[in-house]
């Protein structure tokens, strides 16, 4: 058996090209998900490198090596029989060469009017078209004869809505199952060029321009209009301009991906028939070079620098994954990728046009229970997807993706509980809700009839003991003598406060003439409003919560909440100071901080509701939120005036000034945090020096 | 009389014409190979001769029962007139890469064709000893001795005959038998070239069509961090990285061999292995259609001076002999499962292996503690506590997994990163000292073996105030490593010395604890060069501290664990934790082999990396099978999600409900397999397509069927797709 396995293995070295390479290799890449907080995380790998093909087999001499092109290679296609085609340029003929899913090579289509093939595509009916930019034209193909038979030449449309000045210069092309070709042209923005094949022999039709992307004008770019002169505006380009699509693809119901560089969140597009974009927000891919429609609906895209990612079909990232090669060259990292597809057996093939090779990239088992669980439930068959998901989160219980899909197939079985846990794990803030509500809903329907007993009970019974006390008079002895704020200063000053949040006028005259204003009672208010800032931040509902759980930031909030507490009441004491105020620093820092009374008695009602509340009932919170701070504000600018004795005038110009002088403020510090960050950087490296010298 | 006299006469003629005739026969075995006519034989025995043209350095052994021959150069014979730098790598048996100056860019190649030089030889015992002379403008020195040792040739630069004698040009790499076997491509050679990436890695000599512009180069232990300055790479949108690091090579091994011929060799880095890196080229690689393999050694390494950031050389070279042990292969053990047996062997050998308890166990880890940030601090946040692991272990025994082994991370003192550790100190959170103390030896009586791991190299910068432990690099910067993650992120290299130190206290905290085991990382498959207070350490120095501790440490009667240890600490080791089955992917490499586990399968017990994280567990679980290792999981009792905002953020999947049924089918499984090869060794290895098989030494034979349809093998079985079958001998069991 050794002698046999030995020929084997040297036959594996003559067909290597053809087995899988690095077989079972680790992985060069970290795969990466979003969580629901929109941060990536690493997962399961999603996809491994199941082969490299450099070279189309055809034996010895006929072989295919794709090193040996003389431009880029940028076009490939993957048939739905798994066939390949390839997009190949030498010095003189340019071909598009087909092979096997292995790269056993099949044949080739040529024709002499075919300079420089960028792009290819196979329609429905088996007819292959070329797009060729300085053949100005797509070419459509059958496979008959040796090297084809080119049926049809697609060139510039003869109309008028097309542009008398607008080149043809075909780059991608597809073509949808009634035959209209959609084409990105090189240089033109005005949108994917669809036209129509003539029939019998009549001319093509140009319908028009297809999903045209918006043109984003900054306020910079409207300023440098202004002023440049039309010769200067010529040299710079047309910034104003959309930006044309990098590439595009056709999904299973004949609907366009496109992707486009420069468009942040819009970069990948999925344009129904009338143009409009289905998704939302989709992550940005830095540098689109590929787009293919996958089996399951979704999406994916291809980065130039070699990341892939895989969208589903609302946009929503499933992975991330890939990278650039490091210059260790490892399989699964690319130096240019310019195209990729998706084989009918869900492996991706990715085409690098600086390595010249297409890697073959095939999804783990991680990756397929996923696809299995996410097509399920894409066509509501809430209960079977849950079994795949379960396979899913068993390999990884932190995939938010599939505890999202989870919490929504529980929530659709009506298992409210275990669909809220699952939101809640996901970070899922409206399926949280959804399933929250109805948990609250079938509660209080069990209990409603309790509450209402005991709340009636409770009302009761206080009727009963004040008729009693009335007329025994037992509760006398647990009266105090005097009223209990009266007792001390601090108190009393205490509860000055709340008659200065009700009749601020009043009380600013009681912090101005009659000695309210208190040392003690403002560091006490001002203490207490950072705690219950800080609690309603942390320790909120978690539909309510800013900030991600255990991200704690304790000393930055403190210190943030005291700066501006320090800040506002300086600058306010000094404008005032020279602008005849008669405020002292006691008292401005007294209506400043019996202003935050308001705050202070409506965040723990805010907090309470936030933990029973859904977003429902949002505007609630919403709205005692708006009165916190509107309160606030009103008592803050009347604390202003009165105190100070200022008309109306001049609180609002001294309000003005003491933002302005906070700013300056600001401005000031940072200046010296910069001087003095050069000082300790000096500083910091005549010590390493030292360090260095003395070893 | 004279009828006395003629009888005599062919009496003595005829054993003098034997003799005659033997001498005949045996001088023309041992005349040189044809193109090699003008080398001198320099050492024969039984098995090899060796001749040589010491002028090149061009050493060729001759297998005498085949005449098959493997040269260290191109046939000396054949130099062209005007040799180019290639042909001065290719014709010279060793070549230098000289430095002009400090000066980082100007790298020239010396060789023994191309720079004037002069090299004297003398005969040594089985060998020769040659020295070599550079000239102008390089003036260096250096000997070399090369002998025939049995089957082995032994090639040594001795550290003192090497002499730099020019003040400007000094010596940054020595090159030793660059071409030793190796093929040239246009005359279609089958075979491959073994390298010690990960778990092992062929380069088939197939034609590469030119694709590679490198082939692999891959320092021996890994790289030095003392040295190592990260380039730039292209994250993702800018701030995430996602590649992974590649594996290094835990063994000083490369290897070659001509499977159409039946010759090859495993050459064994015996000396200078810590600055050596081995470098295989496949046919193409800078148009050199040759595929080849050689050692190389770093005598002077570059770095950045840290205030100027001007290129440095080391002041001082590396001082240690090179030496490179070939290991010559016929027949069928010209395969790299035969260069993994005859690895093994001289390990076991050597004392550079011992043979230990290599019985089946499967490893579960538990995580004790983590912590996250919590207001103005952190806090524990308890995955695992001493009670719970001992609940997993009897619900695993109860459940049909006897014996188990488990190493504890996360037990000490301030969770997971409570680094370094020093003593037995165990964090409250997991349950204190007696706690943990109890689940040891209490689990040691019923089979289980659980240990607690430590990792003996990092030291956490956030709870360590004072860093007068930490190594710097030559450029006089921390050693440091720097991550993104959520508590803590910058952890800092310990000197060698302040490792050793702390792991020497630990295994006696541990030792007056009663515990004889601990388990070990991070000074295990971590090598570097430091400074301290002006005096420079190579990397010998930090293997040397660290393989006397852990020896010191295995005196003093405690086991040692090691996760991916360097060949280096072998000696020391009980268990091999995190054997990489893969290599790192580099496209040259065109298969993987279990190198590493044929090595070390049936010596100590070899445990695979954490099974959790594997995207493709079948095929996870089939690779186990082939290479005859453990499983091992990491599990915790609480739920992954725990963990999200603690620097084990990537710990996705670790909690012992989700695993339960893994580990008991995985234990079933793999423990049977162990059972039928007990005591036994692996002594073959073949690839048939996607069919694998695996020899053991008591004739048991392990098919794995990676494909996707059901294989019939000529032993009458048939293996499963995605499946294994063993053949005890028999019929199929």
């Amino acid at each position: 058996m050794k002698h046999r396995y030995t020929r084997v293995l040297a036959l594996c070295c003559l067909l290597c090209l053809l087995i899988p390479a690095a077989a079972q290799a680790k992985t060069p890449y970290k795969t990466f998900t979003v969580n629901g907080y929109g941060e990536m995380q690493e997962t399961q790998t999603a996809y491994t490198v199941s082969r490299i093909i450099s070279c189309l087999e055809a034996g010895g001499k006929n072989d295919v090596v794709l090193a040996d092109a003389k431009k880029d290679l940028r076009g490939l296609f993957v048939g739905a029989d798994g066939r390949l085609f390839l997009t190949f340029a030498e010095r003189r003929k340019s071909y598009v060469y087909i092979a096997d899913a292995a790269g056993t090579l099949l044949g080739s289509i040529t024709d002499d009017a075919m300079t420089n093939p960028c792009d290819v595509f196979v329609a429905a009916n088996g007819h292959i078209y070329v797009a060729d930019p300085d053949a100005n034209a797509v070419f459509e193909f059958t496979e008959e004869g040796k090297n084809g038979t080119l049926v049809h030449t697609y060139t510039k449309p003869d109309n008028p809505l097309y542009g008398a000045g607008t080149t043809f210069r075909p780059l991608k092309v597809v073509v949808n199952h009634a035959g209209i070709l959609y084409i990105i042209c090189d240089g033109n923005a005005n949108g994917i060029v669809e036209i129509a094949p003539g029939a019998d022999g009549e001319p093509d039709t140009f319908l028009g321009y297809f999903g045209t992307n918006f043109a984003s004008v900054g306020v910079w770019d409207m300023f440098l209009r202004l002023i440049r002169t039309s010769e200067q505006r010529a040299m710079s380009g047309n910034s104003t301009n959309p930006r044309s699509p990098t590439n595009l693809d056709l999904d299973e119901r004949g609907l366009i991906y496109t992707v486009t560089q420069g468009d942040g969140p819009a970069t990948l597009k999925h344009l129904n028939i009338a143009g409009n974009n289905l998704i939302s927000g989709a992550m940005s891919v830095d540098k689109p070079a590929g787009v293919a429609a996958g089996l399951n609906d979704n999406v994916y895209a291809a980065d130039e620098d070699g990341f892939i990612y895989e969208f589903d079909s609302r946009g929503e990232l499933i992975f991330v994954f890939g990278g650039k090669d490091d210059g260790t060259s490892r399989a699964g990292l690319f130096q240019k990728v310019t195209a990729i597809d998706v084989g009918p057996d869900g492996c991706l093939y990715v085409l690098d046009s600086s390595q010249k090779n297409v890697t073959v990239l095939e999804p783990t088992e991680f990756t397929r229970s996923l696809h299995d669980a996410l097509g399920l439930y894409a066509i509501g068959r809430y209960t079977e997807s849950k079994e795949p998901l379960e396979s899913v989160l068993d390999m990884n219980s932190m995939f938010d993706v599939a505890n999202r899909a989870m919490g929504r197939a529980y929530y659709q079985e009506e298992d409210y509980g275990e669909a809220l846990r699952y939101a809640r794990l996901a970070k899922d803030r409206e399926g949280y809700s959804d399933a929250y509500w109805e948990v609250r809903n079938v509660w209080l329907k069990r209990n409603i009839a309790i509450v209402f007993i005991v709340i009636l009970a409770l009302v009761v019974i206080r009727w009963i003991v004040r008729l009693a006390d009335r007329r025994l008079h037992f509760l006398d002895r647990l009266r105090p003598k005097k009223p209990l704020f009266g007792r001390s200063k601090y108190l009393s000053d205490l509860r000055y406060s709340f008659y200065y949040m009700r009749h601020p006028i009043d009380g600013s005259y009681g912090i101005a003439r009659e000695g309210r204003a208190s040392w003690a009672v403002s560091l006490t208010l001002l203490a207490l409003f950072i705690v219950e800032f800080l609690i309603n931040k942390y320790f909120c509902g978690f539909l309510q919560k800013t900030v991600q759980d255990g991200r704690y930031e304790v000393f930055s909030d403190v210190g943030m909440l005291l700066a501006a507490a320090v800040g506002l009441i300086g600058c306010n004491y000094l404008v005032c100071t020279i602008n005849e105020g008669e405020g002292t620093v006691k008292k401005i820092t007294s209506y400043f901080c019996y202003s935050l009374t308001p705050y202070i008695l409506l965040t723990p009602v805010i907090y309470l509701l936030s933990l029973v509340l859904t977003r429902n009932e949002q505007f609630l919170i919403t709205l005692l939120q708006v009165l916190a701070y509107g309160w606030m504000l009103v008592l803050l600018v009347l604390g202003i005036r009165e105190v100070n004795n200022y008309t109306g005038k001049q609180t609002f110009k001294i309000i003005l000034l003491t933002l302005f002088t906070l700013l300056i403020l600001a401005l000031i510090i940072f200046i010296l945090y910069i001087l003095w960050a050069q000082v300790f950087r000096f500083i910091g490296e005549i010590f390493g020096e030292v360090v260095y010298r003395i070893g | 009389m004279a009828e006395r006299r003629r009888f005599r006469l062919p009496a003595l003629l005829v054993p003098l014409i034997l003799a005659l005739c033997v001498w005949a026969a045996a001088s023309a075995e041992t005349a040189p190979p044809e193109g090699y006519a003008d080398y001198t034989l320099m050492a024969e025995n039984d098995g090899w001769a060796m001749f040589a043209s010491p002028q090149t350095l061009s050493v060729l052994v001759v297998d005498r029962a085949t005449g098959l021959s493997m040269c260290s150069t191109l046939p000396a014979g054949s130099i062209p007139s005007k040799p180019k730098a290639i042909d001065g790598a290719s014709y010279s048996g060793a070549v230098i890469l000289a430095r002009n100056g400090t000066s980082i860019s100007s790298s020239e190649q010396v060789d023994l064709l191309r720079t004037e030089n002069t090299v004297t030889w003398e005969p040594v015992e089985n060998g020769f000893r040659a020295g070599v002379r550079i000239g102008e403008p390089y003036l260096f020195d250096f000997d070399a001795v090369v002998t025939l040792e049995g089957s082995d040739l032994v090639v040594t630069v001795p550290d003192d005959s090497v002499a730099e004698h020019s003040p400007t040009y000094t010596i940054s790499w020595i090159n030793l038998f660059p071409m030793m076997g190796a093929t040239d491509q246009k005359d279609d050679p089958q075979g491959y070239l073994f390298v010690p990436d990960g778990g092992g890695g062929l380069i088939l000599m197939n034609d590469k069509h030119g694709r590679f512009a490198t082939g692999y180069q891959g320092p021996v232990y890994g790289r030095d961090d003392g040295f190592w300055q990260s380039g730039a790479k292209t994250l993702l949108h800018e701030r995430v990285d996602t590649l992974n690091e590649t594996y290094s090579a835990l063994i000083p091994v490369f290897g070659l061999a001509q499977t159409d011929k039946g010759i090859g060799y495993v050459a064994i880095i015996e000396s200078g292995d810590e600055r050596c890196r081995v470098s295989a080229s496949p046919n193409g690689v800078t148009n050199f259609n040759w595929n080849r393999i050689y050692a190389g050694f770093h005598l002077r390494e570059a770095y950045r001076q840290k205030t100027t950031n001007i290129e440095m050389l080391e002041a001082d070279r590396f001082h240690e002999d090179l030496t490179v042990r070939y290991r010559l292969l016929t027949g069928a053990d010209a395969t790299y499962a035969g260069m993994a047996v005859k690895y093994r062997e001289y390990l076991l050998a050597t004392g550079g292996l011992k043979q230990g308890d290599a019985s089946y166990r499967t490893r579960v880890d538990f995580l004790g503690s983590e912590r996250e940030n919590f207001l103005v601090g952190t806090r524990a946040v308890t995955m695992t506590t001493a009670d719970e692991a001992r609940e997993i272990i009897d619900d695993l025994r109860a459940a049909g997994v006897p014996t188990l082994f488990s190493a504890c991370r996360g037990w000490q003192n301030g969770g997971l990163y409570g680094l370094p550790v020093g003593s037995f100190a165990a964090d409250g959170a997991v349950g204190g000292n007696d706690a943990v103390r109890r689940l040891i030896l209490e689990e040691a009586e019923q089979g289980a073996q659980v240990v607690l791991w430590v990792d003996a190299l990092r030291l956490n910068a956030d709870t360590n105030t004072f860093t007068h432990d930490v190594a710097k690099m030559h450029s006089q910067e921390d050693i440091a490593e720097k991550n993104l993650k959520n508590v803590y992120r910058t952890f800092y290299f310990m000197l060698p010395s302040a490792s050793a130190d702390r792991l020497k206290s630990l295994a006696k905290s541990l030792k007056d604890s009663g515990l004889d085991d601990l388990a070990v990382g991070g000074v295990t498959d971590k090598l570097f060069s430091w400074s301290a207070r002006g005096a420079y350490y190579s990397r010998n120095h930090c293997a040397d501290t660290c393989a006397g501790a852990m020896e010191e440490v295995t005196a003093a009667g405690t086991r040692l664990s090691m996760t991916s240890p360097n060949a280096f600490l072998w000696p020391s080791m009980s268990a091999f934790l995190d054997l990489p089955l893969h290599t790192s992917g580099y496209q040259y490499i065109d298969v993987d082999v279990p190198f590493l586990a044929i090595v070390l399968r049936g010596v100590v017990p070899v445990y695979s990396e954490y099974v959790n994280f594997e995207a493709n567990k079948r095929e996870y679980f089939l690779q186990m099978v082939e290479a005859g290792v453990s499983p091992s999981f990491l599990i915790t009792r609480e739920n992954a999600s725990a963990l999200i905002y603690t620097n084990s953020s990537d710990l996705y999947s670790v909690q012992y409900t989700s695993y339960r049924d893994d580990i008991i089918d995985y234990d079933a499984q793999l423990r049977a397999l162990a059972e039928k090869t007990a005591g036994a060794v692996i002594t073959g290895h073949e690839i048939d397509g996607e069919l694998r098989c695996v020899t053991y030494s008591n004739g048991v034979k392990v098919f794995v069927n990676y494909g996707g349809a059901p294989v019939s093998v000529p032993e009458g079985l048939t293996v499963d797709a995605m499946g294994y079958a063993v053949w005890e001998g028999g019929s199929q069991p």
